[in-house]
């Protein structure tokens, strides 16, 4: 097991490193006109530029802008060149209305899925397994930024049954206005996961029902429920999770960009919402930066979470 | 053909079996159009959202033709000082106090205006032109780039796969949407400049170019391991022993047995394409302004959801239709022509 941990760390910081230069790439190395130009973004002076060269090194080798860029990400001095706001800061100030709303839509995103996934392989092909089936196709179709800014004003402004958007913390408003606020957000995440997960966990657990461990445990006299829970269930439910571990880290790491920003929650992702709407450079390198580390990390975790529970991982 | 019937004969030269056991749908080429043309015909689901798919193409299509002969305006043409008779009376198109007109239900700002005084009906058409071009050339370059990675992985192996699998990997570390903002972010302003080609930063063509690449993995991964189990089918080893060429192999034996496969993805790729070229461009990230598209016309009406609802509802309502319209349809020809979901099979166990 110690083995497998330090097998898996190591490739972890190498995909990371990957990372890092994956997004270097993006914003230095595509050709497109000058990248101190582009990270001063709109309007511009000459002098402002030529110190954003000299600050980021772009008159110096790739690697030491390479560098430059861990170095400025990392040490809390990043800053917006368009309105001189400090990167990192407002991420954190971002970070625990982001981390309430992956919260909540992961739980959702968990049980819907589970719920709908076994409603549906239970009685395989009835009315139920397919009206979760058309539930699931729709879900994925509709935009949930057109989905979502509609429930916000006709629900919220309009009808009042929720709070039109917004964020409310726990010290603020107690638990109860906190997840009130969250609670339309977060559906709307989760709707569209929840068809998926449902799906796959459908064909898992029709797969596992059929398998040689579950006849066995049928023949021992097992209870339905029991059979399904203990034993075919938790099989059934790997792929599943591995998909729902990467969400969350999606999510959490501002991949909730289109939520956030309609349901004005002034998260992670609306930050990268508004800075990208202003082509604002340095906070989107830094929230892609973020965003594919806390994924590489949650990815590792995950595989040693499941090489604990299941030894043939190891191998 | 001879190299089909060929028996199978002696197991590869010393090549041991693949790791990767994709099953590999049948192959029968020549009937998947047909198959999947009859499972659209004949289920409801299919029929309507084909109807759906040529509605909305056809009228993406007329957009000129509305611009010119019916609105008498173009996409991005400002009426912000004009005035159309509206029941006999003249109106302004934009109000003094800056409020549009509403829908007029005439040939002339039929959905009404925004804020520019553009005729939103012409606006849509053409937004709707804009998006599909885009998702279009993004699917046909996922397509391309996916068979191409996926095929060389997937036939050559050894480190030529390893090369194309890591690239893979790193690629879907990164949460594609964030990937595509800051492809779309990074590129916005100076365009790409390879030298000899430039595409400035507003060309649809960069769009196209963002969402077609960071989708390869999505093709790439299922064929690299269809083509694994396929390379050592009987009868890629008959057209061995003939002294045929990899290329002749790659082009005549594996290729056409990848129909399925593609034919499978392309409806999904493509309702995934329109999807991340609507939230591309609703965040900024896509189609530049004034340059109108499903997701900047839903952008621009949240702004203004409250006094015209009507700018927010129909556009979103026609990209949903569309992208509804693409999956049922990739539901109905997975079912036909993949009932035993082997290239869902192949998207899953891929490492």
């Amino acid at each position: 097991m110690i083995g497998f941990i330090i097998r898996r760390l190591a490739s972890m910081v190498l995909v990371l490193f990957a990372v890092s230069v994956l997004v270097f790439a993006i914003f230095n190395i595509i050709p497109g006109g000058d990248p101190a130009v582009r990270m001063a973004g709109k309007n511009p002076t000459d002098v402002q530029i030529e110190a954003i060269r000299k600050e980021w090194g772009f008159d110096k080798p790739v690697t030491t802008q390479y560098a430059k860029m861990i170095e400025k990400t990392f040490d809390g001095q990043l800053i917006s060149y368009s309105n001189r706001e400090n990167v990192l800061e407002r991420i954190k100030e971002g970070l625990p209305r982001t981390l309430s709303l992956t919260f909540w839509s992961s739980l959702f995103m968990l049980v819907g899925g589970i719920a709908l996934g076994m409603l549906s392989a239970l009685r395989p092909n009835s009315f139920a397994d397919r009206t979760i089936n058309a539930i699931a196709v729709v879900g994925i179709s509709l935009p949930v930024f057109w989905i979502g800014g509609l429930m916000s004003y006709y629900l919220g402004s309009k009808a009042g049954i929720i709070p039109a958007g917004g964020y409310v913390s726990i010290s603020e408003g107690g638990v109860l206005d906190w997840f009130w606020h969250l609670l339309a957000p977060s559906l709307a995440i989760s709707f569209l996961f929840i068809g998926i997960y449902s799906r796959v966990l459908r064909g898992d657990l029709l797969d596992a029902l059929r398998a040689d461990y579950v006849r066995t445990a049928e023949a021992k006299g097992l209870s339905k429920r029991r059979v399904v829970v203990r034993h075919a269930l938790r099989n059934a439910l790997i792929p599943m999770i591995t998909l729902w571990g990467l969400d969350v880290a999606i999510t959490l790491g501002g991949g909730a960009v289109l939520t956030e920003t309609v349901f004005d929650l002034d998260g992670v992702g609306a930050y990268l919402a508004d800075s990208t709407r202003s082509l604002d450079v340095p906070p989107v390198m830094a929230i892609t930066l973020l965003g594919a580390i806390a994924v590489v990390v949650m990815n590792a975790i995950i595989d040693i979470l499941y090489a604990y529970l299941d030894p043939r991982i190891r191998l | 053909m001879a190299e089909a019937t060929q028996p199978a004969g002696v197991p590869a030269s010393g090549t041991p079996a693949p790791a990767a056991t994709a099953n590999v749908p049948d192959p029968v080429a020549a009937g998947l159009w047909r198959a999947s043309w009859r499972a659209i015909k004949s289920s409801w689901a299919g029929r309507l959202s084909l109807l759906t798919l040529v509605l909305i193409v056809a009228s993406s299509l007329a957009a000129p033709l509305w611009a010119n002969h019916v609105a008498d305006s173009g996409p991005l043409t400002n009426h912000l000082t004009d005035q159309i008779r509206l029941n006999g009376e003249l109106t302004d198109v934009v109000s003094f106090e800056g409020i549009p007109i509403g829908p007029t239900g005439q040939k002339r700002f039929f959905l009404g205006a925004d804020a520019n005084g553009r005729d939103i009906m012409v606006r849509l058409l053409y937004g709707g032109r804009n998006s599909l071009q885009i998702s279009l050339v993004a699917t046909t370059i996922t397509l391309l780039l996916g068979t191409l990675f996926g095929l060389i992985a997937g036939f050559f192996r050894g480190w030529v796969d390893s090369v194309i699998s890591r690239g893979l990997d790193i690629l879907q570390s990164t949460p594609i949407i964030l990937l595509g903002i800051a492809l779309g972010v990074a590129t916005a302003l100076g365009g790409i400049n390879l030298g000899i080609v430039k595409i400035p930063g507003d060309s649809l063509f960069i769009p196209a170019l963002i969402i077609g690449v960071i989708q390869t993995v999505y093709v790439a991964r299922p064929l690299r391991g269809i083509t694994l189990s396929l390379r050592e089918r009987p009868f890629v080893e008959a057209a061995r022993s003939q002294g045929a060429t990899n290329m002749r192999i790659i082009r005549r034996e594996i290729l056409p047995n990848l129909g399925t496969s593609l034919l499978v993805l392309a409806p999904i790729i493509f309702a995934q394409t329109v999807s991340y070229e609507a939230a591309l461009s609703f965040l900024g990230a896509g189609v530049q302004p004034p340059n109108p598209s499903w997701g900047t016309l839903i952008s621009d009406g949240l702004d203004v959801l409250v006094s015209a609802p009507h700018l927010t509802i129909i556009p979103g309502a026609v990209l949903a239709a569309m992208v509804l319209s693409l999956n049922l349809l990739g539901d109905v020809v997975r079912e036909a022509i993949d009932p035993r979901g082997m290239v869902a099979a192949a998207q899953k166990d891929e490492h």
